[in-house]
C-alpha cells in the first residue's frame, strides 16, 4: 500500500514493534518521530504528508495533543489514532480531533482493525 | 562623681522639698521676728547680736513659732508625699494596663514569633516604664536561636554573641530553674561577667522564663529603676506580661506545627500522585510492548515469513522486563530519597565509587562490561553523604542497561577541577551506549521526564541523581563522549565540592 503513515512515540521499542506490525499488514511507507515537536516539524516542512498518524501523548518537548492540534491546523485531512497509557486524556484527545483513542496496552488485532477502518 | 553628687542632691530635694521649704520658712521667720524686735523694741541693740542673744519670753515666742512652722511643714510634707505616691501609683497602673493591653493587641494580630518578641520589648519600655527589655527564644534543645532587645543598644551585641555560643549569665540560669520571676536587686554582684551589668548599674532586674503548658519557649528580662514603688507588684505584673507572651508563642508554635503538617501531607499526596502516575504510565507502556511483541509472535505467518524477527522480539520482551524491574527499583529509591533527609558530610568518593563498580560488575556479569578507571593518586575529601553510592549506581546502571553494544564499555575518570574559582572533584562516567540527543540533554534530569530513551524510568532515576548531587552542593550534567557526535555515547559528569572550600559548603548541609 502506498499510503504514508507517521508514528510518533518516544519509546523506540514501540516504534520498532509498530513498524513490524505495519510491514506485516502491508504498509511500507512508515515514518517515525520521537516527539510531538519532531512530528509537527516533519509535516510543516512537507517532509511527509501522512494519511494517518499514530500518536502517543506523554513525550518530551511537545505532547501528543498539542502536536495533533498544530498538525490539524496545518492539514485537517490527516487522521489521528491516539495511543497512550494515560487514559485520563481520552476525552481531550477525541475533542481535539483524534478519530480513535487506544489505551495501552492494546491488542494487535484491535490496532489492525482500527487501521483498516481509518483507511476506508 | 560630681554628676552623681549633683543627682543625689536633686533627688533629695524632690523627695523632701516641703520639709526643706519649711526649714527655709523657719530661718526666714527667725530673721523677720528679730527685725520686728529690732525696729520696735530695741534700745540701740545691734541687729545681728539680737539674732542669737535672745532670752525670756522672746525666746519662747520664737521657739513656739518655729515649732508651729516645723509642725505645719512636716504635716504638709506627709500630705504631699502621700498625694505624690498616689499619683505615681495611678500613673504606674495606667502604664501597666496600657502595656498589657498593647502586648495583648500585638498577640492577636502578630503571626511571626520574632516580630512579636521584638515589638513586645519595644512596648515594654515605651509604656510599661521599664528601662530596658530583652528576650531570648529557644529551639527544642533549649539553644538560643533568636534574641530581641529594646533600650540596651550596642552592649547587647556581645551579649547576643555569648548567648548564641551557650555562654549564659547567672540570671538566665537562675530564671530557668524557677517558675516565678526572679528579682535581682544588685545586678553587678549577681552577674559580674555579664556585658549588660554596666548598663544595669543602678537598676533592679526582673527575669523569668516564657513558659506555657510546661514548654519553655525562652526567657524575658527587664530592668527597672531603683525608685520602683512596690517590687512585689512589679513582679506580679511582669509575670502576667510574660505569661501573655508565652501563651502567644505557644499558639504560634501550634499554628506552625499545623502548617508544617498540612504542607507535609500535601507534599506526600503530590508524591503519591506522582508515583501512581509514573507507575500507571510506564507500566502501561512496558506491558504494551510485551503484549505487542507476544502478539506478533502469535500472528499467523509472521514468524514464517520473517524468522529472523524471533530473536528481535524475544530481546524486546527481555528488555521490557528489565525496564519494569528498573522502574520498580527507581520508584522504591524515589520514595526512599523523598522520605529521608539528605545528610551531608566530608568523605572520600573513591572507595564509594569502587564499591559501586564492584556491585555493577556482579549485577551485570552476563553482559561482561569493560570498565576502565583513572583515579587521582592523592586521597581527596568532598562534600557527600550516604546517598552518593545510589547516585553513582544509577549512572553506571543506565550506562549498561541502555547499551546495545557488545561489550558495553565504561571509562570512569576522577580529577580535580576549578569552576568560578571554586575547587571540585570531577567524576566522569563515559560510555559507548546509544547516546542522548542534544535537545534532551537538559530535560533528562527533570523529574517529569518520562521513560528517557524508552527503556524505562531512566529520567526518574536521573532526576534523583540531580537532587542528591545538588543537595551536596555539587553539579551534574551530560555531554557527548565524542564531541559533536551524540550517537557515540555519553559522558555524565559529576562535580563534588572539595572540602577545603568548607566555608562555601556550609550552607549546603540542609536539604
Amino acid at each position: 500500500m502506498k499510503r504514508k503513515i507517521l508514528l510518533v512515540d518516544d519509546d523506540q521499542f514501540l516504534l520498532r514493534l509498530y513498524r513490524m506490525i505495519l510491514h506485516h499488514i502491508g504498509y511500507n511507507s512508515i515514518y517515525c518521530a520521537n516527539n510531538g515537536f519532531e512530528a509537527v516539524e516533519m509535516v510543516r516542512n512537507c517532509e511527509i504528508m501522512p494519511s494517518f498518524i499514530i500518536m502517543d501523548h506523554r513525550m518530551p518537548r511537545m505532547n501528543g495533543i498539542e502536536a495533533m492540534k498544530r498538525i490539524l491546523e496545518f492539514d485537517h485531512t490527516i487522521k489521528f489514532i491516539f495511543a497512550s497509557a494515560d487514559t485520563s486524556i481520552r476525552e481531550e484527545a477525541i475533542k481535539a480531533g483524534a478519530i480513535v483513542f487506544l489505551g495501552k496496552p492494546f491488542e494487535i488485532s484491535h490496532l489492525r482493525k482500527i487501521i483498516a477502518e481509518v483507511i476506508t | 562623681m560630681i554628676s552623681i553628687y549633683k543627682g543625689s542632691i536633686k533627688k533629695l530635694f524632690i523627695k523632701c522639698k516641703v520639709l526643706i521649704l519649711g526649714g527655709i520658712a523657719v530661718i526666714a521667720y527667725w530673721f523677720l521676728e528679730t527685725l520686728m524686735h529690732y525696729l520696735f523694741f530695741s534700745q540701740g541693740d545691734d541687729y545681728f547680736e539680737l539674732l542669737y542673744t535672745l532670752s525670756g519670753h522672746e525666746l519662747w515666742t520664737r521657739l513656739m513659732g518655729v515649732g508651729v512652722i516645723l509642725l505645719f511643714s512636716f504635716i504638709s510634707h506627709l500630705l504631699y508625699v502621700s498625694e505624690a505616691n498616689a499619683k505615681n501609683r495611678i500613673d504606674h497602673l495606667s502604664a501597666v494596663l496600657k502595656s498589657i493591653r498593647n502586648v495583648n493587641q500585638l498577640i492577636t494580630r502578630e503571626k511571626d514569633q520574632k516580630v512579636l518578641l521584638q515589638k513586645s520589648c519595644k512596648i515594654l519600655i515605651e509604656t510599661r516604664g521599664f528601662l530596658s527589655a530583652w528576650v531570648a527564644l529557644f529551639d527544642d534543645s533549649e539553644n538560643v536561636v533568636f534574641t530581641a532587645e529594646a533600650g540596651i543598644g550596642t552592649p547587647f551585641d556581645s551579649f547576643r554573641r555569648n548567648l548564641s555560643q551557650g555562654d549564659v549569665p547567672n540570671c538566665f540560669k537562675s530564671a530557668l530553674t524557677q517558675k516565678k520571676p526572679l528579682l535581682i536587686e544588685d545586678p553587678l554582684a549577681f552577674c559580674a561577667d555579664c556585658p549588660l551589668t554596666l548598663r544595669y548599674g543602678e537598676r533592679y532586674v526582673l527575669t523569668t522564663r516564657l513558659e506555657c503548658k510546661n514548654t519553655i519557649y525562652g526567657i524575658i528580662t527587664v530592668s527597672l529603676p531603683h525608685q520602683s514603688l512596690n517590687l512585689e507588684e512589679e513582679k506580679k505584673l511582669f509575670e502576667e506580661v510574660a505569661d501573655d507572651i508565652a501563651f502567644a508563642l505557644e499558639n504560634m508554635s501550634l499554628e506552625e506545627s499545623e502548617r508544617l503538617g498540612r504542607e507535609k501531607l500535601k507534599a506526600a499526596l503530590a508524591h503519591a500522585d506522582f508515583l501512581k502516575d509514573l507507575l500507571a504510565h510506564d507500566i502501561g507502556n512496558i506491558l504494551n510492548n510485551i503484549k505487542a511483541a507476544a502478539g506478533l509472535m502469535n500472528m499467523p505467518h509472521f514468524l514464517k515469513s520473517q524468522p529472523d524477527k524471533r530473536e528481535d522480539l524475544m530481546s524486546i520482551m527481555d528488555i521490557q522486563i528489565q525496564r519494569g524491574a528498573s522502574l520498580i527499583s527507581n520508584v522504591r529509591w524515589l520514595s526512599h530519597v523523598y522520605e529521608s533527609e539528605i545528610i551531608t558530610s566530608p568523605l572520600d568518593p573513591i572507595p564509594i565509587l569502587d564499591e559501586s563498580l564492584r556491585q555493577i560488575m556482579i549485577r551485570f556479569e552476563g553482559k561482561t562490561p569493560v570498565i576502565e578507571t583513572r583515579f587521582s593518586e592523592t586521597p581527596v575529601k568532598v562534600m557527600g553523604g550516604p546517598l552518593l553510592i545510589d547516585a553513582f549506581d544509577n549512572i553506571l546502571r543506565n550506562a549498561i542497561i541502555h547499551n546495545d553494544t557488545t561489550p558495553p564499555k565504561l571509562w570512569i575518570y576522577v580529577s580535580e577541577d576549578r569552576v568560578n574559582s571554586e575547587s571540585f572533584v570531577k567524576i566522569e562516567f563515559k560510555d559507548n551506549a546509544m547516546g542522548i540527543p542534544d535537545e534532551r540533554k537538559k530535560s533528562i534530569f527533570e523529574r517529569t521526564q518520562y521513560s528517557g530513551t524508552g527503556k524505562g524510568g531512566m529520567g526518574i532515576g536521573l532526576s534523583l541523581v540531580k537532587k542528591i548531587i545538588t543537595s551536596y552542593g555539587g553539579k551534574v550534567w551530560v555531554e557527548n563522549r565524542v564531541e559533536g557526535n551524540p550517537s557515540e555515547g555519553s559522558n555524565f559528569i559529576i562535580l563534588l565540592r572539595l572540602v577545603n572550600d568548607l566555608k562555601k559548603v556550609a550552607s549546603y548541609g540542609k536539604n
